[in-house]
């Protein structure tokens, strides 16, 4: 007499508890990427313990095992940095939550939960990858946690090939809703907003500019954005991609005046964007995260279609929440707009009283010998050119107080920033109201997938200086290295200067396939970042329509029915719940037309009986019945007889002799 | 689950108008009951987790899972409800037993469509859970409860369910077998009385007399079809046909009678009775069965017992 055992406190078997660690394992593996690595001795503690209850010691893990996991954990946790509150120590915690829960994992209840939890980490990985590839590994992971949950069912009976067979089949049965879901739920704006949305480290144009902060981002070739124009593509020189512009200088760093950490500060309202005067460009850019708040656009933008998006006074745009997410936005720039309303210059000229005092005193003279400020600026950009200046990757640090000085007149090394930052300084000496721009100069045109892909490599800093009424682009790095402006930062350094690629990318370089191949890859990225990550509900409801007109509640409703009744009935034939009647084979198909006619056979009447008898009840049958019979016979008892044409249609007329009246 | 007294009632009623029993029963739509589980509820209340994640993360990939957790818990309903669609519970036999020992009950469960049912359980206070693994062939299942009292002990309706495979939603139906094991009375000593009808000088002390084969008792008149080997030759030249009877010697029978407990409550009777039976069995002497309305005559042997156990187990009863 077995006592009755509620379901979820039942005792797992073995076989069942290493199906769960095995998930365990595969749902931790991909998080190690994120994480901080001490995670994995947390993993390899617990997978000792389980290990060992694996091979029979069936009982909780003891308290001091318990306290030192948590211990290694929580340790590990504070010296990785994770002291702050943000998504990236609460998704470490709830990762150590997951693994600390399997040293108690022995009935059913605990296996679910294990599951679930399985589940949601799941989602939470997708927060961290959302490539291609990352969505894989996140099938993967649904299918290991769906095996875990049929293992805890199927208990004592789990068999690995029928379960994965069953779980793939669960999988594969839910896409159609998930799908129907996934098209037509609308997207919802974030219910509350995240205080801490961090999710890895920040790349592309931080919002100040240190001399040294660009060329780091230059030893990167992984995306920054990428680009599809709409009609018109501008020519190459002119991709100039403008992210944040930095106004305030302090002796070494440039700053944004609207900043992350101002950013409750930032203007209310639409500003409105300079306004255009020349020919437009309409284009579409796929942001990759950033972790930080810029928008990129083609100089000048003047319009700017997204979400969520804040125009800022300086000629650029911003979210206010973190860039957590690849984002898609449509903007129109012109080559040249009209800055009429562009107001508070003087913020364009502020200097530190001191530093420097060598570069301005040369400024300064330079000025008294030229007639007028753009002859200024294009003094100072032919004695960029005539000198021995040089463009590296590798320049020096300049570390003392009057870093431009010492870069200008001494080492002459630096990057694009360096020589932004020069110039800058130099134009706001004279008085004249200058900038520095963040952003990315060039890209790669993807021909497969008919877009401009920037990578982090292309980071590039430039000027703006207020001339004749408008701001101007002064590009100093076209000065010292003309080449840059046509070839991306790769491409010009493999003909002016190998070494100073990074190595990853001198090694790409050298394989054409590997390049196809990247290229091909680039353009899926791109598709799936299109049409997957940046969906919006209304692309399908859109196109339903179009096609079927407007589509009311009633509609959705009835559409709704019907596609889960169409599904159902699939499902329930795929699943050998409903299945079509089979024509039964020859002779016993004809025998049947017979029996519908005449009255079915009585139970254990063998054809000929029953025909013999049909020729008893029926005498003006009687010959066509005995001919039908012996044919019916020898049909099926004789192994020699074979049902081919000439017998079937002989079949056929003898049946319809006894048929017909 | 258990509802209110009356509601509970209500509910059993319901489901025995609606589910009546059978010697077969075949589990169709209109006896299959089927909803999710509170695991599977926590799979939807999962789902809106991850959907929350989606709706404040905006990611994308996440409307994905979520609906894709939900349109999983409905696939599930698909796979859990062929567990039960279409099986097939057949009553095979349960047995005789000693009030209070355990009655066992066999049943075939079987399908014309042999497809893996995954494991099944049958669940009833009696026996807590009896779990069998359905591969799609016959399979049978013992079932054992235990029993209280004499008499006919019916196979309660049992509820038969799958969660299998996830575990996300539960099928089920609640099935009453025609199909009754029967419970003879414990034996209690009890001293049987002379029942008066009989002349006391017709039975043998402790032999009696049956014809046989094996020793010669007497002469009796001859009888068409008596074999002439057994003609007695002196008589004949008398004129007279006589033939040798002979006869085996037997332990003497033993009537157990109803009338021979007077006073006696009628279930210590029957406790009686058994008790003899069981005392015979023992000293391997043959005995008879007298109760009101049936008459069992004297044999021996296992099957005989198990006979009058039955009519023991039986009486009073219905049939």
């Amino acid at each position: 007499m077995t006592q009755y055992v509620p379901i979820m406190r039942r005792v797992m078997p073995l076989s069942v508890l290493w199906v769960l660690l095995l998930v365990q394992g595969i749902m931790v593996l991909p998080f190690l990427f994120y994480m901080p690595l001490w995670l994995g001795a947390v993993f390899a503690l617990v997978l000792i313990w389980r290990w060992r209850v694996t091979h029979g010691e069936m009982r909780q893990a003891p308290r001091s095992l318990i306290i030192l996991s948590i211990m290694v954990g929580i340790g590990g946790l504070l010296l990785s940095g994770l002291r702050a509150y943000n998504l990236d120590s609460a998704v470490a915690l709830c990762v150590l939550g997951y693994l600390l829960k399997s040293l108690e994992v022995m009935r059913r209840r605990d296996g679910i939960f294990q599951a679930y939890l399985g589940y949601f980490l799941t989602g939470i990985f997708l927060l961290y990858n959302y490539t291609p590839v990352g969505a894989l590994i996140a099938i993967i992971m649904v299918l290991a946690n769906t095996l875990a949950l049929h293992a805890v069912t199927a208990d004592q009976t789990f068999r690995w090939k029928r379960g994965t067979k069953l779980s793939l089949a669960l999988m594969v049965a839910a896409l159609p809703i998930m799908i129907a879901g996934f098209l037509f739920f609308p997207r919802l704006p974030p219910l509350w907003s995240i205080p801490n949305d961090e999710r890895g480290a920040q790349t592309g144009m931080s919002d100040q500019v240190d001399p040294g902060s660009i060329a780091s981002l230059a030893q990167s070739t992984a995306p920054a954005f990428r680009v599809q124009f709409d009609g018109d593509t501008p020519p190459r020189q002119q991709w100039y991609w403008r992210g944040t512009t930095l106004g305030e200088f302090d002796g070494r760093v440039w700053r944004a005046q609207f900043r992350d950490r101002n950013r409750f500060q930032w203007p209310r309202g639409q500003l409105p964007l300079a306004v255009s005067d020349a020919d437009q460009f309409d284009y579409s850019v796929v942001l990759e995260a950033t972790q930080q708040h810029w928008l990129y656009f083609l100089d000048w933008p003047t319009q700017i279609r997204g979400q969520d998006v804040y125009v800022l006074p300086d000629g650029r745009a911003a979210r206010r929440n973190s860039l957590s997410q690849t984002y898609r936005y449509e903007a129109q720039s012109a080559t040249s707009v009209n800055w009429q309303s562009e107001a508070g210059l003087q913020r364009y000229q502020r200097l530190p009283g001191q530093g420097n005092e060598a570069l301005r005193q040369w400024g300064l003279e330079l000025r008294q010998d030229v007639g007028s400020d753009a002859q200024y600026i294009a003094a100072i950009l032919e004695h960029i050119r005539s000198e021995p200046f040089r463009y590296t990757l590798q320049p020096p640090l300049y570390p003392s107080a009057d870093s431009l000085s010492d870069f200008w007149f001494d080492s002459r090394l630096g990057f694009c920033s360096h020589y932004a930052s020069a110039v800058a300084y130099l134009a706001r000496v004279a008085g004249i109201p200058s900038r520095l721009v963040g952003g990315y100069l060039g890209g790669t045109y993807n021909q497969s997938g008919d877009f401009i892909q920037v990578r982090q490599m292309e980071a590039h800093a430039w000027v703006e200086v207020w001339l004749n009424d408008r701001w101007q682009r002064v590009d100093p790095t076209a000065a010292v290295a003309p080449g840059r402006i046509d070839l991306n930062l790769d491409d010009w350094l493999s003909e002016d200067n190998p070494s100073d690629l990074p190595f990853g990318v001198r090694f790409g370089r050298n394989f054409g396939m590997l390049d196809g191949l990247g290229f091909w890859w680039d353009s899926v990225q791109y598709q799936w970042q299109v049409t997957i990550l940046n969906y919006q509900q209304s692309n399908a409801l859109g196109l339903l329509e179009a096609r079927f007109g407007r589509i009311n509640p009633w509609h959705a409703a009835a559409f709704m029915a019907a596609f889960l009744a169409v599904l159902g009935l699939l499902m329930a034939w795929f699943t050998g719940l409903l299945y079509l009647p089979r024509r039964s084979p020859e002779p016993w198909a004809s025998l049947g037309r017979v029996e519908r006619r005449y009255g079915a056979r009585h139970p254990g009447e063998t054809a000929r009986d029953y025909l013999a008898r049909l020729a008893y009840d029926y005498p003006g049958q009687r010959e066509a019945l005995a001919r039908l019979a012996q044919l019916i016979d020898t049909l099926a008892y004789d192994p020699q007889a074979t049902l081919d044409a000439s017998r079937r249609r002989d079949l056929k007329q003898r049946v319809e002799a006894c048929l017909a009246q | 689950m258990r509802w209110p007294a009356p509601l509970q009632r209500r509910l059993d009623a319901w489901v025995s108008r609606r589910l009546p029993p059978g010697r077969q029963v075949t589990l169709n739509q209109s006896r299959i009951f089927i909803v999710p589980t509170r695991q599977g509820l926590l799979m939807l209340g999962l789902a809106m987790v991850v959907l929350l994640v989606a709706i404040n993360f905006e990611s994308s990939l996440n409307y994905a899972l979520g609906f894709w957790l939900i349109a999983m818990l409905w696939a599930a309903v698909h796979l859990t409800y062929r567990n039960l669609s279409g099986l097939v519970v057949q009553a095979e036999t349960a047995g005789l037993v000693e009030a209070g020992e355990n009655a066992t009950y066999s049943l075939m469960l079987s399908s014309p469509r042999t497809r893996y049912r995954g494991p099944l359980e049958l669940r009833h206070e009696d026996w807590g859970q009896v779990v069998v693994e359905m591969d799609g062939r016959d399979t049978q299942i013992t079932l054992s409860r235990p029993t209280q009292r004499r008499g006919r002990q019916s196979l309660p309706r049992f509820r038969l369910e799958s969660r299998y495979p996830f575990g996300l939603v539960v099928a089920w139906s609640y099935i009453k077998m025609d199909l009754d094991a029967w419970a003879y009375p414990e034996p209690i000593e009890q001293a049987l009385q002379p029942v008066g009808t009989e002349p006391e000088g017709d039975i043998s002390n402790d032999h009696f007399v049956q014809t046989g084969t094996e020793d010669f008792h007497s002469l009796r008149e001859y009888q068409a079809g008596d074999s002439v080997h057994r003609m007695h030759w002196p008589s004949f030249s008398r004129d007279e046909l006589v033939v040798k009877h002979f006869v085996d010697y037997q332990a003497a029978d033993q009537w157990l009678d109803w009338d021979a407990l007077p006073g006696v409550a009628s279930e210590l009777r029957l406790s009686a009775l058994a008790w003899h039976m069981l005392r015979c069995q023992q000293q391997d002497r043959p005995f008879g069965l007298r109760l009101p309305g049936q008459e069992i005559i004297p044999d021996k042997g296992p099957q005989h017992l198990e006979r009058c156990r039955r009519a023991l187990a039986e009486y009073g009863e219905v049939i």
